[in-house]
């Protein structure tokens, strides 16, 4: 029989793996910036999961304060990522780090 | 209670803040006055520290596992000395460079806050004694040496501060990933309580494994080098000098202090042949492609590349000479910290006089701007290990060849030849004649500024002997 924390662990293994699988495979610079949010959600699942799993009375505070402070970390690196982003889809009209890097120099000209 | 500890990292994150504010020459003056505050910050804590010996500092008097200690050994002491003096250089480079440039499109005005709480960032990074604290201090440096990166505005910049913050976050969730694990066995992530418990199995096993993981791809080990040479080369000089020479220390010095405090050696035999492997391969390859690159800051930036490969290689020799080889690597570290930077700087000061990165562009460069073209000769020297008081290269060639694994020593020789070849390659157009439009002379103070701290590279050889005892100062 699997008890709860294992099923929780499992599916946070999952979402971790089925993160990396995408950050790498994935070109869409957008996608990659989703799928570094499904890795990160996948880690504080298994946090959530290992305060809960000893819990007596009461689930173990200190994974959730990381929890806390890691979504807080995830949000500022997500608003960074989409900025540059967007700036690489202003300058070259790609979504995609190769054609952005393929797409001839007009940088000069915008300057 | 010594309480400086906490001024280290807090000066720098107040003058980051406030240098938001104002722009023009009152917030540059507000950067240099926070330089020159957290300079004395670390010079007393390292008096305070050099005196007493180290001490662990309870956050707000709460004491580990609930609070967070702060430490402080002979270890982070060093790294915090490098930060201070190449910041001390930074920050007076910085203040020459932009104001030379035209103003408006510098991008000054976002350099000193962003590098500001990075110095902060690295600080606290270097006195935390908590895994989870690292994490987070990771990510914070992460987000300002990525955007400090984007500051130069091209687009290349664009494209390689993204991919630089991509690599380095998906490594941070590696890293926690590890943290969580390890949390659920030990039930805590204080240094100094795991020390203590010397986590054994499978399940810190695989913590430590996803830790180093990410904590290599953050400080760039071959295979996972891609995203640096374009990082740390479209950057402005200042900044490219901050990131190779301290940034990507900061993941080996939490893959120190993992190695040697957390895991006992049991677990790590396997691993370290697999490290120093990586750091061989980064060692020859690096250096091949600085030889083959045809821009000046590509060239620097794959030197880095290879010069990180040498910190790898004490991983298999550490069983047998601890104390001398950590010495020897950590003398690695400081030295090529304070020559890349300096290097840096040089190739700065040559770009602005040469208008162009290009290596056949600097052509007559010798005449113009002697001191910038001298720093990198001088620089890359210290790299090489060409030292007059004794190289780091050279004690690891000893050590390597005392453990009779000599194929490291070939390695290293190989990488020290390749080191002097990618040098001359970087300086060889600049003794050519002028073709049609000489360089003009300009920045001659950046180019003296570059030429004292290679200098200072050098000084450090002749008083290399104090590291190991510094090293040895424990936080009990």
């Amino acid at each position: 029989m699997i008890e709860a924390h294992q099923l929780y662990a499992g599916v946070a293994v999952l979402l971790f793996a089925g993160g990396l699988r995408a950050m790498i495979t994935d070109a869409h610079l957008l996608r990659k910036i989703v799928a570094l949010n499904v890795m990160s959600s996948g880690v504080f699942l298994l946090l959530i999961c290992i305060a809960r799993r000893d819990a007596g009375e009461f689930p173990d505070p200190v994974p959730q304060a990381m929890v806390l402070t890691g979504i807080v970390v995830g949000l500022a690196v997500s608003a960074l990522a989409m900025v540059l982003a967007r700036r690489i889809y202003r300058d070259s009209g790609t979504t995609t780090l190769h054609r952005a890097e393929a797409e001839p120099q007009n940088e000069e000209t915008r300057k | 209670m010594n309480r400086t500890i906490v001024l280290v990292f807090l000066l720098p994150l107040i003058g980051g803040a406030l240098t938001c504010i104002p722009r023009g020459r009152l917030q540059r003056s507000l950067a240099l006055l926070a330089t020159l505050a957290t300079v004395a910050a670390v010079a007393t804590h390292a008096t305070h520290l050099l005196r007493h010996g180290g001490h662990h500092h309870p956050l707000g008097g709460w004491q580990a596992p609930l609070g967070i200690n702060l430490l402080a050994d002979g270890l982070s002491l060093l790294m915090l000395a490098l930060t201070a003096v190449v910041g001390l250089w930074v920050s007076a480079y910085a203040a020459g460079y932009f104001s030379e440039t035209d103003a408006g499109t510098s991008g000054e005005g976002l350099f000193w806050p962003l590098w500001l709480l990075l110095w902060g960032g690295l600080n606290c990074l270097f006195v935390s004694g908590d895994l989870f604290n690292i994490y987070l201090l990771l990510e914070t440096t992460l987000i300002a040496s990525v955007a400090l990166a984007a500051l130069g505005g091209s687009k290349a910049g664009h494209v390689s501060a993204l991919r630089y913050l991509l690599a380095a976050t998906a490594a941070g969730a590696l890293y926690l990933l590890g943290v969580a694990l390890l949390y659920s066995e030990t039930r805590t992530l204080d240094l100094r309580l795991l020390h203590g418990l010397s986590p054994q199995g499978y399940v810190p096993l695989l913590a430590l494994g996803l830790m180093l993981l990410g904590l290599l791809l953050k400080c760039a080990l071959f295979p996972l080098h891609f995203w640096l040479p374009a990082a740390h080369s479209t950057a402005p000089a200042p900044v490219s000098a901050l990131l190779s020479s301290l940034v990507v220390k900061a993941g080996f010095y939490v893959i120190l202090r993992l190695w040697f405090e957390v895991f006992p050696a049991t677990a790590r035999a396997p691993a370290g042949h697999v490290l120093a492997t990586l750091g061989a391969a980064a060692i020859l390859w690096g250096a091949w492609l600085a030889l083959r690159q045809k821009r000046l800051k590509m060239l620097i930036a794959y030197s880095t590349v290879s010069q990180i490969g040498y910190l790898f290689i004490l991983f298999p020799l550490a069983g047998s000479h601890g104390g001398r080889l950590l010495g020897s690597t950590t003398y690695h570290l400081l030295s090529h910290g304070m020559a890349k930077a300096a290097m840096f700087m040089g190739a700065g000061a040559l770009l602005k006089s040469a208008h162009s990165d290009l290596l056949d562009r600097t052509r007559g460069s010798a005449r113009n701007s002697p001191f910038a073209v001298a720093a990198i000769i001088l620089a890359g020297a210290a790299l090489a290990g060409i030292l007059p008081g004794g190289g780091a290269k050279g004690q690891l060639l000893g050590l390597a060849s005392e453990t009779g694994q000599w194929w490291w020593s070939a390695v290293i020789v190989g990488g020290v030849v390749l080191a002097a070849a990618y040098t001359f390659a970087a300086v060889r157009h600049c003794f050519l004649p002028a073709t049609d439009e000489p360089p003009q002379a300009t920045a001659r103070t950046l180019g003296v500024l570059a030429c004292l701290l290679a200098i200072a590279a050098i000084g450090l050889s002749f008083h290399s002997a104090i590291i190991p005892t510094v090293l040895e100062i424990p936080a009990p």
